[in-house]
């Protein structure tokens, strides 16, 4: 399945969803090993690096973007990023994040997108394809060593 | 290494030259920024800013890199460069945000000299090259006044929700790095709050709850964050008294903390909405959402510690108190004193400090056991207690200092805390 975006920050990659329907904060988003430090955020503990992170937006402070220049410099950045819609914190976010990027898609993530789906997203067309859902996944497109998680990811 | 694709960002003449590095290799990098980010928003202009307010100082997150050399750590964390470039100017006239350091009372806060160090030659090498200290986040209260249609930058996400909301003033809250740059070059994106069409309210937000108060408005602000999704634009409507200063202060602080918004229209008080149909530029809004008394009292329920307790520390002026807020606060302390084993902080702007000085508003508080402190807060300077209670009349403080201590935090309304300071225990009941 392959589905449309404007192209936001060039490159292409492959990895596994992680999706954030809450977003993260604009302050101490992420701990010092990349995982999501927001008391209270579904996602709390979980790694960002390497994965492809669906972001419902942004949220809070205008550090929103340092949150994720941080986590490059400290290589840990996700391995994409796509946003359903942009705002100005998430553009901001891309230039420093440095990665593939496509936001203002014509469907809604939320509902094709399921956590630990692989998918190759194309950051110089806008074109985000699914390759094996999160069921069907395939040791060698693992990115990491995180099993798929056994409830709603992000309620 | 990638770089954004442009295709769309038109250029002036001016533009092209700094880009190709006619006026230094800051402007340069710092327009090469925005000229990505531009790209990345879909922005087909750009705009000159006026002015910014920037959060500039000897922050803890820029630690990130491992330098002691202040242009490396600007041109990694603020420029986007991966090459050192020497900061020469500004493109605008700029204004310090809230910092790292309380430069005149940082013994009193528990910061360490080689921070207070690191904070001064920041602060030395960006007044060189024209920064103006105002280190406050309410940059609004101290003389920065973007008036309407006025384009501006600030890294202070309610003092421009503040600023747009309020004056019409025109600025996106994109991000430290962007807002820097823009000052830099005295260029940012010509989108979203630029633009005029843009500003209009999205989402009808009925206000059907008893809002009397600064933790009222608190609240609401929480509320209407969490209830209006990313690039949506709330208008607030009903039953709602006309505000104070402080009043908004604390509404945009929670607003921008809990959500993402960066214009608000309040019917009858905000100059872009003197009707809701002028507020929807006549349309209809993509969504109406009821706000109640349930609403604020679930709000109070779910930031901070319920029930009472002991109070070790409490913290008021998150964003930095007005003159009056601290006027109240030295007039309760009049005939009362601090607990012992309790400190108080109560942060403000210097340039407001002096007034409360003068007005004998400091010697009431210190007297009393108290502090009046500036510049910072327990958030951005980590310069709080390590105690196990702490409470705070602010959402905003609250909600992000739950993620760095692992103290017991109580919030409400002023009297709460001026309470709990002066018991040593937290009592608040309802919200």
């Amino acid at each position: 399945m392959r589905f449309e975006g404007r192209a936001v920050y060039p490159g292409v990659v492959e990895g596994r969803i992680l999706l954030a329907r809450h977003s993260v904060p604009g302050w101490n988003a992420f701990s010092e090993e990349g995982t999501i430090a927001e008391v209270g955020n579904p996602l709390y503990g979980r790694a960002v690096a390497g994965r492809i992170l669906v972001l419902n937006g942004s949220r809070g402070s205008t550090g929103w973007g340092t949150q994720f220049l941080k986590l490059r410099l400290h290589g840990q950045s996700p391995a994409a990023l796509l946003f359903p819609r942009t705002d100005s914190r998430s553009a901001a976010a891309c230039v420093v994040s440095r990665v593939p990027a496509v936001a203002d898609f014509d469907q809604d993530l939320f509902s094709i997108l399921n956590d630990g789906d692989m998918v190759r997203v194309d950051g110089n067309t806008g074109t985000v394809q699914i390759l094996a859902g999160a069921a069907q996944k395939d040791d060698e497109c693992d990115v990491d060593d995180e099993p798929p998680p056994s409830g709603p990811s992000d309620t | 290494m990638t770089t954004a694709s442009t295709p769309s960002v038109h250029l002036t003449d001016y533009e092209n030259r700094m880009l190709a590095g006619e006026f230094g290799r800051a402007k340069q990098k710092a327009l090469k920024f925005i000229v990505e980010y531009a790209g990345a928003l879909g922005a087909e202009h750009l705009v000159e800013v006026r002015k910014a307010q920037l959060f500039v100082g000897a922050h803890h997150y820029l630690r990130s890199i491992e330098s002691d050399d202040i242009d490396d750590v600007i041109s990694a964390m603020y420029l986007n460069s991966d090459d050192r470039v020497e900061l020469e100017g500004f493109g605008c006239f700029v204004q310090s945000d809230a910092g790292a350091v309380d430069a005149e009372r940082w013994r009193n806060l528990g910061i360490e000299p080689a921070q207070q160090m690191r904070n001064k030659l920041y602060k030395e090498r960006l007044r060189g090259v024209g920064l103006a200290e105002g280190n406050s986040c309410a940059s609004y209260l101290i003389g920065f006044v973007p008036l309407r249609g006025e384009h501006y930058v600030s890294t202070e996400s309610h003092a421009l929700l503040f600023m747009n909301a309020v004056w019409g003033a025109c600025a996106n809250a994109d991000s430290i790095e962007a807002s820097v740059c823009a000052a830099v070059c005295g260029r940012t994106a010509l989108w979203g709050m630029h633009v005029a069409e843009n500003r209009a309210g999205t989402y009808l937000i009925e206000v059907d709850a008893e809002v009397s108060s600064v933790r009222d408005w608190d609240l609401l602000g929480y509320v209407v964050g969490k209830s209006t999704p990313s690039g949506e634009i709330p208008v607030l409507s009903g039953r709602l008294p006309a505000p104070e200063v402080e009043d908004l202060k604390s509404c945009f602080a929670a607003m921008s903390t809990s959500g993402s918004a960066e214009m608000c229209h309040i019917i009858g008080i905000t100059p872009e909405a003197p009707t809701l149909a002028a507020a929807f530029t006549g349309g209809a809004p993509k969504a109406t959402i009821k706000i109640t008394d349930g609403d604020l009292q679930r709000a109070a329920e779910e930031i901070g510690a319920q029930g009472r307790g002991p109070v070790e520390y409490v913290s008021l002026g998150c964003p930095h108190y007005s003159l009056k807020q601290i006027q109240y606060v030295a007039e309760w302390f009049r005939t009362r004193r601090v607990a012992p084993g309790v400190r108080l902080d109560v942060w403000t702007a210097p340039a407001t400090l002096e007034n409360a000085r003068s007005s004998g508003f400091v010697d009431l508080i210190t007297a009393a056991g108290g502090q009046v402190v500036t510049s910072t807060c327990p958030l951005v300077s980590q310069a709080f207690p390590k105690v196990d209670s702490m409470a705070f009349d602010s959402i905003k403080q609250a909600k992000y200092m739950a993620s760095s201590t692992q103290a017991q935090i109580f919030a409400g309304s002023v009297d709460d805390c001026l309470v709990a300071a002066t018991a040593g225990s937290w009592k608040a009941i309802g919200r």
